[in-house]
């Protein structure tokens, strides 16, 4: 049972998994096909029990056109007897007016002779009395022991039609053995004034009848006609012959007591339909029996009618299904696709196609994916904006007090007439003010970094009395180099001030500007007190805790500024011994100045590629 | 893509499935024929083959076989039955029914030409000697008909022709069928006391002298074939012939007429029809179904006297004669 459950739970998970036009083709022609075997099933039926109407209606009509031809022919053969009887016989005494008689006969005769085989009167003792044509009577026909004979006298009032035998009263010469069927009637005979009992008998050609018949049979099917008496004994067969074998068998005795109609029979095992037709004056019946394998086979030519048709429908359908699942499906699957592609990082290009629907619902998406986009794009602006006035307050730190010191040297210059120092001063440190406030810039050249750099070493140089040696070792190349403003600057002055000042020797420092793997590294070098690795290591970590002569601070914001525009893999590194000195190295890309690559660089847009596309200038070393 | 192949090979099932059903209903309207049989008999037109053609065409419509009668002359010699075989099988023939020309090699032609289609032989078999024979044949029994034949003389002369002389006639003496129904002949009157004083045939200019000088000498003529039997019943019936009376076996309206015109003692009629119907509903069979096989039949024959000329069985027998 779990088994089962399970088996069906798969397949009904195998359906949902399919795909949409799938599951809309599979279930459209499901439908369209059952559809379609409902109507073909109840069309069939329809077809079939309509052809088997059609089929008896057919055959009662070609039985009933076929008893008029036959009641037609057997009228005329009557009305030669009653011609025979009423306009010769009964006219003419047979002894005094024999040429009469057989001038009469004669007529008739001749006038029908297609249609019959001989005309023939008998006295009450078999005598042949008269008869046309004038043939040589065979000897001793013995017809008083024959049925037409007999009949004939036994009912005298009535008109008899005997089965087809053979014609054996007279010798034509011929040595033909023609089938007749003798029409015999009781008639009064005039001879010699005296009256007698004789019979007339008309022998018909057979060959009229079994013609007749024979054009009924000619249907190239199972269908068939068969002539029987009111005894059941068979006048005409299409088989008589193999009847007579016994090759084959008839159902004829059965029939003779069907009144007119159609019955349904079994005979040898075989159901039929028959139909019996009485044809008049005679006692005759006309049957025709349609065996059931008659209908089979119109059911089975109905049958693959049906089937081809429903065959053709079948392929018919798969094709509109097709297009039809096509056409919903395929705008849901595009938009599907665009959904996906904007899921696996690709501009958001959501399909807007199909019905209105659909197309209202990529419109929605892409809406919602750009408003998506645009909020993404303003909280990454907003949060570079908030770390970059962080900075801006942190680098807003360090001016007033290296202001407020060179200021003072300024007053101590000008108080002692030091004039000249003074404006040098003045003038470097006009240079170094130009430089910081850039116009509120982050981003300038090397050339103006270098330029306030050194702008400030002159300006600490005279504070402390020249005694510091200051060397910049400056790759000309870098100078038209973008770079973060003010990044040499708090190096420089942590150098004067925590690390130079304490050392007996002379002091110096030596500021290195070059390309290095393509990078722009700017080191800074001092012969100070150094520091210890602890102390290195724990300079560049945001922490004042360790900073016993000196903040530090300046580093960090030099780092932060450097990684914030150029990325984390860039920034400061720093190499120092205790009681050997300290050297600051800043790496950051190769990214030519322009006014392009400055405003990019302020959005914060160097991870999108901006450095690596403008570094052309690195390639060149 | 895989939904495409699907597509596609729905498509092309049910297309494969129409065209099946198409030519199914188109060849089902026809009623299909099992094949053509020819059949080759000396004298097609002759009256003497009335039933066999008969037999034969309802055979066709009972078995749905397309039946065609070969048109020949009076004789046919073994060197023109070979030639009409083979035109036959030439022209799309599926079986022969052949009533074999005598021959002496005979047999061995019909064996080889068997090797292509069947044939099946009526009326006679295709050799004097042999006892076993590779073709099959529907005929009556020659030697019961010939045996039958004497019963009825003996029964007309009560069993005792001592001293009567009988005189066999015969279209030619070289066909089984002949052979048989002579042998059949003597066998019946043996011991009886008559002696067969000639036998003679139409196909030899001496036999044809012989017989006129000798004819009117015996005191019963037996012919063995129809064609004899219909030859001595017009000289009997046109007064050239007194004295002998005459048996025979024949199966023409001639022979019956010469029955019922008292030219003919005693006829023996071999059922034509059955023979026909026979052949051709075995080979019809046989085309549909070869697993079958074809089997020898044998069929009845009736002996008729004039006054039971137009008994109920006779006059069936006679309606065949008569197509």
């Amino acid at each position: 049972m779990q088994k089962v459950m399970s088996k069906g739970s798969k397949h009904t998970n195998k359906i949902l998994s399919m795909g949409m036009q799938s599951i809309i083709m599979l279930v459209f022609s499901t439908l369209s096909i059952i559809v379609t075997m409902i109507t073909g099933v109840l069309l069939y039926e329809r077809f079939s029990s309509l052809s088997k109407e059609k089929e008896i209606d057919t055959t009662q009509e070609m039985a009933q056109q076929t008893r008029e031809s036959l009641e037609d022919y057997l009228i005329q053969m009557r009305q030669i007897s009653d011609a025979v009887y009423y306009d010769v016989v009964k006219e003419n005494d047979l002894s005094l007016q024999t040429e009469r008689i057989h001038s009469g006969m004669n007529l008739l005769y001749q006038s029908n002779k297609n249609n019959l085989s001989n005309i023939a009167i008998y006295n009450h003792s078999g005598s042949l009395m008269a008869a046309e044509p004038v043939a040589l009577q065979k000897e001793d026909p013995d017809v008083t022991s024959q049925d037409w004979y007999q009949e004939a006298l036994a009912q005298v009032e009535n008109i008899h039609f005997s089965t087809p035998h053979i014609q054996n009263l007279f010798d034509n010469g011929t040595m033909r053995y023609d089938e007749v069927i003798s029409l015999s009637r009781a008639v009064e005979l005039s001879t010699g004034g005296e009256s007698q009992l004789g019979v007339l008998l008309v022998d018909m050609d057979y060959y009229q009848i079994s013609h007749i018949m024979d054009q009924l049979n000619t249907q190239n099917n199972e269908k068939y006609f068969y002539l029987c008496d009111s005894q059941g004994k068979i006048i005409y067969h299409p088989k008589q012959t193999q009847i007579a074998r016994g090759i084959t068998a008839e159902n004829n005795q059965a029939v003779a007591d069907y009144q007119e109609g159609s019955y349904d029979e079994s005979f040898r095992g075989e159901k039929r339909k028959v139909i019996a037709n009485d044809i008049s004056y005679t006692g005759w019946k006309l049957v025709g029996v349609i065996p059931a394998t008659t209908f089979k086979q119109d059911r089975l030519q109905a049958g693959l009618f049906m089937s081809l048709y429903l065959v053709m429908m079948a392929m018919v359908l798969v094709v509109v299904n097709r297009l039809i699942s096509l056409r919903i499906s395929r705008p849901l699957k595009k938009l599907n696709d665009s959904v996906t592609e904007y899921e696996s990082g690709k501009t958001p290009n959501i399909y807007s196609g199909g019905s209105s629907e659909i197309r209202h619902l990529g419109e929605s998406i892409q809406q919602s994916y750009e408003q998506n986009e645009q909020l993404m794009q303003e909280v990454i602006v907003e949060h570079n904006e908030r770390r970059k006035s962080e900075l801006d307050v942190l680098q807003s730190q360090i001016n007033p007090h290296f202001l407020y010191n060179t200021l003072d040297s300024i007053t101590w210059m000008i108080e002692g007439e030091r004039n000249e120092k003074a404006v040098f001063m003045i003038t470097q440190l006009a240079k170094l003010f130009r430089v910081s406030l850039s116009k509120g810039r982050t981003i300038i050249s090397i050339a103006d970094e270098l330029q306030h750099a050194k702008s400030y070493m002159n300006i600490q140089k005279e504070r402390y009395q020249e005694s510091i040696s200051v060397e910049f070792e400056i790759d000309p190349q870098i100078e038209k180099y973008a770079t973060v403003k003010l990044i040499l600057q708090p190096i420089l002055e942590n150098s004067l001030n925590y690390a130079v000042r304490d050392v007996d020797d002379e002091e110096y420092i030596r500021v290195v500007g070059k390309f290095s793997d393509g990078d722009i590294v700017l080191s800074v070098t001092d012969n100070g007190i150094g520091m210890s690795a602890e102390q290195v290591s724990s300079l560049l970590s945001d922490s004042t805790k360790v900073a016993k002569k000196g903040s530090g601070v300046g580093l960090v914001n030099v780092n932060k500024r450097i990684q914030l525009h150029f990325g984390t893999e860039y920034g400061l590194t720093i190499k120092s011994k205790p009681d050997e000195g300290t050297t600051v190295v800043m790496r950051f890309p190769a990214i030519p100045y322009s006014e392009e690559t400055r405003k990019r660089l302020e959005q914060g847009l160097h991870s999108q590629g901006i450095a690596g596309q403008d570094s052309g200038g690195t390639d060149e070393k | 893509m895989k939904n495409n192949k699907i597509f596609i090979l729905v498509e092309a099932v049910l297309a494969i499935l129409a065209i099946i059903l198409a030519s199914v209903m188109l060849n089902g309207n026809t009623n299909s024929v099992v094949g053509k049989v020819a059949v080759i008999i000396p004298d097609s037109d002759g009256n003497q083959w009335a039933s066999l053609r008969y037999g034969l065409k309802k055979a066709s419509k009972d078995f749905n076989a397309e039946m065609f009668v070969v048109d020949t002359g009076k004789t046919m010699t073994v060197k023109e039955q070979q030639r009409l075989i083979d035109q036959e099988i030439k022209q799309g023939a599926d079986a022969i029914i052949l009533q074999p020309a005598t021959g002496a090699n005979m047999e061995a032609t019909l064996t080889k030409s068997d090797h292509q289609i069947p044939i099946l032989l009526i009326g006679s078999k295709a050799s004097l000697t042999s006892k076993t024979t590779a073709l099959n044949t529907v005929e009556p029994d020659n030697y019961a008909m010939g045996k039958a034949l004497a019963k009825e003389i003996l029964n007309d002369y009560s069993g005792n022709l001592a001293g009567k002389t009988i005189g066999l006639v015969s279209e030619t003496k070289s066909t089984e069928a002949v052979a048989r129904r002579q042998q059949g002949f003597e066998n019946g009157i043996k011991g009886k006391g008559a002696m067969i004083s000639w036998q003679t045939s139409h196909s030899t200019e001496t036999d044809q002298n012989k017989k006129r000088s000798q004819l009117t000498r015996t005191n019963v003529l037996v012919a063995l074939d129809d064609q004899s039997l219909t030859i001595l019943g017009n000289q009997v019936k046109t007064n050239n012939l007194t004295g002998p009376v005459v048996y025979g076996i024949g199966h023409s309206t001639e022979a019956i007429y010469y029955l019922d015109t008292d030219a003919i003692e005693c006829l023996i009629v071999p059922d034509q029809f059955s023979v026909g119907h026979q052949s051709l509903s075995q080979l019809a069979q046989f085309l549909k179904h070869p697993y079958k096989g074809i089997q020898a039949q044998s069929v009845s024959f009736r002996v008729i006297r004039r006054e039971q000329l137009f008994s109920e069985k006779n006059q069936q027998l006679l309606t065949t004669m008569n197509q």
